[in-house]
């Protein structure tokens, strides 16, 4: 029995968190940690209201941007954004954080998300190594190196219970057992691949090799969640949200899925956050006014019909509106040297440049916070698009992952300072 | 540690010689696979190629160099080339494939002849041939040598549906779901089924151990005593889901205790049956309406007002001259004291003084009284007092001075020992009934919630129910409205709001078909229930039909009415449908259950994880008791690994696990959760998640996997694996005969089902909804979406029994329908909700998977076909031809629904362009040639759209929404084939692809060979796809011939 390499395992997941233990005590003068949440409205927006006529630091808002007007220095909207050879429409979702190509096509293979590449270097430091959102559709923006889907989180309630509600010593007890067991388990499979991985052709011993480090990976994900068990969960002021099920009430579920993601950041529970806000499963949406409008999806597909047109408008301007409130949220809330927001950066944005055509050039993408000097308009060329990894590149060094390349880009992204 | 390094550390042949993985060292079979890797080897060593002598273009020989020179580099070079195709810089590299790809594509021009045009200079036949030729051999060379080293597919683990089968099949569990807890699996060509894309991370392991440990705990989740058979009646009436109660939701159900009850009084229930207050009904008593009355004057009938007695009631002119009188005569049943009331509705601008005269024993009485008043008894009758009679009695009305319109409608005679007394008339639960109008959907659902499922295990259902038809009333629209109404919809096409009147329900006129699902929880949507099965709801009187149904421990049991609309708004009154002059319902009596029917004891999944081992309760679950743990577990750990790993089982492979359980018990485990946690650790060991193989010939076991896993997405039954053990599999004969008894079981409907899902798609069927607004008929039509879908299952498993041609995928003149669909195609004669075999009209241009409703709908979404999607569809899963990319440069056409241009003429700009002109070529005509079918594949002559038309439309949708839009140009569904050849509609479209026959069976057979085999068919596979095409010619390429030759091909039979 293997028993000694998972008692190794479960000392070093206990000592990667040490540090953290530290930092949470009074004085928390170290720098305050970087962040990242990325969102995805998978529908995106009517272009000719989202972006700007005119760029530089002096362009005019955009209809859709002057909705967040108060925010204007503490973003970035870019023209001209897309990831080289990613086509397919809807589908191309599973890789507006990977950029990988051709998510249209039949033999499609998805690579690493974004978020997981911090993650996988950071993610040791908190409890939870990410956090990957989902509303009204269990498609996640989230993907593992071996370009595998996380599956999401898909209600505020049950995100609040996981961060923050403390169950009793006998839960923990049974979450301990549970989570060794499971440890214990994949020794067993773990030992019998080794076998395997000895006996098989040379191309199949890859497929062999990548399930053993997908074992591996899973030790020492089972490893820390066992230490971070026995320590006490922080407890914050808010109360566990009331989630709606009726999935027109999308509006609201946004809402506090943006409170749960400060409260996240806040808390220091996760550095990184993805949330795909699924519009396209949203059958209809109901305002704060009551009002209430259906068939988002087909709206979309307005075919330049003015009256669709106008009520995709409408609902446009409100995801707009949720998203102000969330930069607002983040900038008030005070940290040793300055606010959530300057340390959190926020990508909001869509895989689609134009849902009426299904195309995946031109996408509309904000970028707010992180400390960068925003307040402007940065334009690519329409024709010839920059990589939208590049921007990407850009937010690895801001967490401080100095690598020379993420996916498709081709250098940082010039005018971002 | 890479690969290169492990690989100096063993000797070639050492490796080789592992590749074998003969892991029984007992096995009698061990001469026999030691040979076929010796033969790997052998291979491997005489044709020793490397990878880097291929890997430049400077290897290519000359003549192909100068042939690129001379004909081809004029356009095909740098960045702007031709078809994106950089000849110079194109590397001679086929380990990239995507490479391969280009290299194919280059042979396969210049083979047709395509290649080089004719402007870029004569090429001879012989240099031509000779190029081809050259470049074939260096292809076919790569490929061998590759497959000599890796074989042609890579080792893979099982997809999350076959995950979930092995373990139904393993569990013997088969309604165990867990494919949905496991994340989505990576695709090549559309299929999970090749190795390369079914990638693993720590994400897919995690959720194994969990679906792994949820399985096995469901097999010992039981009551320890055997649970006794009970049958329990449970009424409709007692579900808060179904009674309407006291109060109704008119527009949807009502209660019926008796036809012609009112249902707004209280009954009162009790066992021996339910009493109704027979007084206080409007039909108690002596009623005479106005139609039995003597009448003067041209009253009006009319039916406005819904609170009338009988069919209609009078109005007169509003004139106020005494020219209109009635006068209602009745004999009653005993002389008496009775308590006389009349009918009038009531509302305003009614008279205000209406003047009645009662004609009673003692004389004449006259009363005026204002009919703008609410009738007080059940809203209906007005009482005029109590008068004595000798039998006879006369009331009469006119309308003189009567200010305001005079309504003459009903006149009742109530004796007032009947008003006393409240007599009250007991009639059999039996009777009692709730009826529903409409179809369940979001946010309306009804079914036996009282009924909770007991214990997981099968029932038998027994509903009673009969087809109702409620009459209606009118109200009428205010303004100008018309709305109109789509024939699909039979919905109510006068100018008025129709509504219902609860107490006028007669019997149907027809049978309705009813959907029973069961569930557990409280499932946003129908479709994510268990569907049980469908019955007939009978008119007339009230039929029992029988389901059997496997039932999860406290699932309940819905209904659907599945041909009534379903508005997806709750108060939506005027969205009913109306067919025979009333709305068609459903009324349900009741649902008897009987069960748990348990035919084996213990369960079977216990005994597959357990055997014989005694057991005693544990809270929900069984405890597993043993009096010798130890040895027990090494017994049920053989025989659990043995099945689980498909093959025999090494010692050392055993020993591992029997450790581990060892360990635990030491530990102080149960017993019970010692084994489930070794078992876990089996379902998530590589051994059981991969299918593997060495190169070469697959051995006896592996070739079993192959065959079970493809025919039936699951492990090889015992048949298949016994055949593997005597090593009899491989002949020829046997064969064929397995595969036959595999397609005749109830498995190979997991083949039909996924393979469709793949290959056509059909598991994208739900991902749009059609618009509401443009397609008011379709909306909430769960019906609809689910019959195409069997459509085509029932359809290509029929090719398969009856070994039907391929040419069957294109063009037939039969289908097979229930009356949703039957409709929806206009094929007259297909009733109820059962699939029937139907020979199709002449020219139909249904017919062949081509035009079924279900690849029409997945090609289309939800708001506007597109030639170019559904032209690439076609091009790509039908016949085999897939078009490349759209270069990125070229802006997508932009979809308008505003009708002033057609999707033909926005894409006529587009195709003007000569780098879209050589795919469109290609592309277009199928597209075109399937413009006449809509979002859902209904025949239409014209587009609609949303802003200008030849005629607006308006009215209410299925849905309950009110929409508007307009009948746009007409469909131009002519074209041009590659060839040349037109043709003006699908039927033309239909015999033109029907002259190749062969290219319809090729592209089958390939789409079938990347799911049977793991690996996509290469060009160096081409020679072995012709036999197989040659030998299914003389069956006409007949599809099951077609499979046997699959599984008969090397490409099958080797790795």
């Amino acid at each position: 029995m293997t028993t000694s390499r998972r008692t190794v395992l479960r000392a070093a997941g206990v000592g990667l968190s040490l540090p953290v233990l530290e930092s949470f005590g009074a004085e928390r003068a170290k720098a305050s940690p970087k962040r990242m949440i990325a969102i995805n409205q998978d529908l995106g927006f009517i272009p000719k209201h989202f972006f700007p006529k005119t760029s530089g630091r002096d362009y005019a808002l955009s209809p859709y941007l002057k909705q967040i007007a108060a925010h204007r220095g503490q973003f970035t909207v870019f023209s001209g954004l897309s990831h080289p050879g990613v086509d397919g429409g809807h589908r191309a979702d599973k890789t507006f954080l990977t950029a990988a190509p051709h998510p249209g096509r039949a033999s499609f293979r998805n690579s690493i998300s974004l978020d997981q590449v911090i993650a996988n270097e950071l993610g040791h430091e908190t409890r939870f190594r990410s956090l990957s959102l989902g509303i009204n559709d269990t498609r996640s923006l989230s993907y593992t190196q071996a370009g595998v889907e996380i599956p999401t989180i898909q209600s505020a309630a049950e995100l609040y219970k996981k961060m923050f509600l403390q169950g009793d010593r006998k839960a923990m007890q049974r979450q301990l057992v549970r989570l060794r067991k499971k440890g214990s388990i994949l020794d067993v499979v773990m030992g019998q691949s080794s076998d395997l991985s000895k006996r098989v052709s040379v191309s199949d011993r890859e497929r062999i090799d990548q399930f053993q480090t997908a074992v591996r990976s899973l030790e020492q994900r089972l490893a820390e969640a066992e230490s971070w068990e026995t320590r006490p969960k922080p407890s914050v002021d808010e109360a566990k949200p009331d989630y709606p099920s009726d999935k027109k009430e999308f509006f609201a579920m946004v809402r506090m899925m943006n409170d749960m993601s400060r409260l996240a950041f806040q808390t220091d529970s996760t550095r990184v956050i993805t949330l795909f806000l699924g519009s396209v499963r949203t059958p209809g949406v109901k305002f704060d006014d009551g009002r209430s409008l259906g068939g988002y999806h087909n709206l979309s597909h307005h075919g330049k019909d003015e009256r669709k047109l106008k009520q995709l408008e409408e609902i446009e301007v409100a995801q707009m509106g949720l998203f102000g409130e969330l930069l607002g949220d983040l900038k008030a809330v005070d940290e040793p040297d300055g606010s959530l927001l300057d340390h959190t950066m926020v990508l909001y944005g869509c895989h689609m440049g134009d849902a009426n055509i299904h195309n995946n050039k031109n996408l509309p993408i904000i970028f707010a916070g992180g400390g960068f000097r925003h307040g402007q308009h940065l334009a690519f060329n329409p024709q010839s698009n920059r990589p939208l990894a590049n921007l990407y590149l850009s937010m690895l060094h801001n967490m401080g992952l100095q690598t020379d390349r993420f996916a498709s880009s081709t250098g940082t992204l010039t005018g971002l300072v | 540690m890479s690969i290169a390094i492990k690989m100096n550390n063993l000797s070639r042949h050492s490796l080789l010689f592992l590749c074998g993985f003969v892991v029984n060292e007992r096995s009698t079979l061990l001469s026999r696979l030691a040979l076929a890797v010796l033969i790997a080897f052998g291979i491997g060593i005489f044709a020793p190629v490397s990878d880097a002598q291929l890997s430049h273009q400077a290897d290519l020989p000359e003549t192909m160099t100068t042939l690129f020179d001379n004909h081809c580099v004029d356009c095909h070079d740098g960045g702007e080339a031709e078809g994106g195709l950089d000849l110079p810089s194109l590397e001679w590299n086929l380990e990239d494939p995507h490479l391969a790809v280009i290299w194919v594509k280059i042979h396969d021009r210049l083979a047709s002849g395509e290649m080089p045009p004719k402007d870029a200079g004569h090429l001879s036949k012989g240099r031509r041939d000779s190029a081809v030729k050259d470049l074939a051999n260096r292809i076919v060379r790569f490929q061998t040598n590759r497959d000599a080293r890796h074989g042609r597919s890579v080792s893979r683990r099982v997809n999350r549906f076959e995950y979930e089968n092995i373990l139904r099949d393993l569990l013997h569990d088969p309604y165990l779901k867990i494919a949905d807890q496991l994340p989505l699996d990576g695709q090549v060509h559309g299929f999970a089924k090749v190795g390369e894309a079914l990638d693993v991370s720590h994400v897919q392991v995690d959720a194994y151990l969990d679906a792994a440990e949820f399985a096995l705990r469901r097999a010992i989740e039981f009551p320890a005593s055997k649970p006794d058979s009970t049958t329990q009646r449970y009424y409709a009436r007692e579900q808060a889901k179904m009674w309407a109660g006291k109060g109704n939701l008119g527009w949807a159900r009502c209660s019926l205790a008796l036809e012609g009850l009112n249902i707004n009084e209280d009954y009162s229930f009790n066992k021996r049956g339910f009493a109704a207050p027979v007084e206080s009904s409007p039909s108690a008593g002596t009623i005479v309406d106005d139609t039995e009355a003597e009448r003067t004057g041209p009253w009006i009938q009319s039916t406005r007002r819904s609170n009338h007695i009988g069919d209609h009631y009078l109005a007169d002119d509003n004139k106020h001259t005494g020219a209109y009188a009635i006068t209602w005569k009745a004999r009653l049943p005993k002389p008496g004291t009775y308590e006389v009331r009349v009918s009038f509705c009531g509302g305003e601008g009614l008279a205000r003084t209406a003047p009645y005269r009662v004609r009673h024993a003692n004389g004449e009485t006259d009363l005026s009284i204002d009919q703008r008043q609410k009738p007080p008894i059940q809203g209906r009758w007005f009482p005029l007092g109590r008068f004595t009679f000798d039998r006879a009695a006369e009331v009469s009305l006119s309308n003189k001075d009567a200010q305001g319109w005079v309504i003459a409608d009903a006149v009742q005679f109530v004796h007032v020992d009947d008003l006393e007394k409240k007599i009250t008339q007991v009639r059999p639960l039996e009777d009692a009934s709730t009826a529903i109008f409409r179809g369940a959907y979001t946010p309306f659902y009804y079914g036996f919630e009282k009924f909770k499922a007991p214990v997981r295990g099968d029932y038998q259902l027994r509903l009673k129910a009969r087809s109702v038809l409620r009459q209606t009333d009118y109200v009428d629209w205010e303004g100008e409205k018309k709305p109109r109404f789509y024939p699909d919809l039979v919905l109510d096409a006068s100018r008025r709001y129709p509504t219902p009147v609860n107490d006028r329900v007669s019997s149907g006129k027809r049978s309705e078909p009813v959907k029973v699902y069961s569930s557990t929880l409280d499932e946003p949507n129908t479709q994510s229930k268990l569907p049980i099965g469908v019955f007939e709801a009978p008119p007339e009187t009230p039929g029992v039909s029988q389901l059997e149904a496997f039932l999860e421990k406290g699932a309940m049991v819905k209904l659907d009415c599945m041909r009534l609309p379903s508005p997806m708004v709750p108060a939506m009154p005027h969205t009913i449908q109306k067919t025979d002059g009333a709305y068609p319902g459903v009324a349900f009596h009741w649902l008897e259950v009987e069960g748990p029917i348990v035919k084996e004891w213990p369960p079977a999944s216990y005994r597959a994880l357990f055997g014989d081992v005694p057991f005693q309760q544990a809270g929900r679950h069984v405890q597993a008791v043993s009096e010798q743990p130890v040895k027990d577990a090494g017994t049920l750990l053989a025989a659990f690994m043995d099945r689980a790993y498909r093959r025999p089982v090494a010692e050392a492979e055993f020993d591992r696990f029997y450790r581990y359980t060892k360990q635990l018990l030491k530990e102080g485990e149960t017993f019970t959760e010692a084994m489930i946690a070794t078992y876990s650790a089996v379902l998530a060991s590589p051994e059981f998640l991969f299918h593997c193989g060495a190169p070469g010939e697959l051995d006896d076991f592996a070739l079993a996997e192959r065959i079970s896993f493809f025919l039936g997405e699951s492990m090889p039954d015992q048949h298949l694996r016994s055949l593997a053990g005597q090593g009899k599999l491989r002949e020829p004969d046997t064969l064929r005969a397995e595969v036959d008894r595999l397609l005749e079981k109830p498995e190979a409907k997991r083949f039909v089902k996924e393979f469709l899902n793949s290959w056509l798609k059909l598991d994208k069927i739900n991902d749009t909804d059609p618009d509401r607004e443009l397609y008011p008929e379709y909306a909430g039509d769960w019906w609809l979406v689910n019959s195409m879908v069997e459509e085509s299952r029932l359809y290509f498993a029929d090719l398969i029994d009856r070994d039907l041609p391929a040419r069957n995928i294109i063009d037939a003149d039969y289908t097979f329908l229930d009356e949703r669909l039957a409709r929806h195609y206009g094929v007259p004669g297909v009733f109820g909700p059962a699939f029937q075999r139907k020979s199709l009209p002449e020219n139909s241009p249904y017919g062949g998977i081509l035009t079924q409703a279900s690849v029409l709908k997945v090609t289309a979404n939800g708001t506007v076909t597109s030639p170019v999607l559904r032209g690439v569809y076609v091009m790509e899963r039908l016949l085999g031809d897939p078009p490349s990319p759209p270069p990125p440069s070229v802006p997508a056409v932009e979809p308008d629904i505003r009708g002033a241009a057609t999707i033909r003429e926005l894409l006529k700009k587009h195709r003007a362009d000569s780098s879209c002109a050589s795919c469109h070529r290609k592309i277009d005509p199928p597209g075109f040639a399937l413009e006449n079918f809509d979002v859902m594949g209904r025949w239409r002559q014209n587009y609609r759209s949303l802003a200008e038309g030849s005629m607006r439309v308006e009215g209410v949708g299925r849905s309950g929404n009110e929409f508007v839009h307009y009948i746009g140009k007409e469909v131009d569904a002519s074209g041009v084939m590659p060839s040349g050849e037109p043709f003006a509609d699908i039927l033309q479209f239909k015999k033109r692809l029907l002259q190749d026959e062969e290219a319809i069976a090729r592209n089958l057979t390939e789409q079938l060979l990347v799911y049977a085999t793991g690996a996509p068919v290469r060009f160096a596979d081409r020679d072995d796809v012709s036999a197989i095409l040659e030998n299914s010619r003389p069956s006409e390429f007949a599809v099951r011939t077609i499979i046997h030759e699959i599984i008969q091909s090397p490409l099958f039979l080797r790795k």
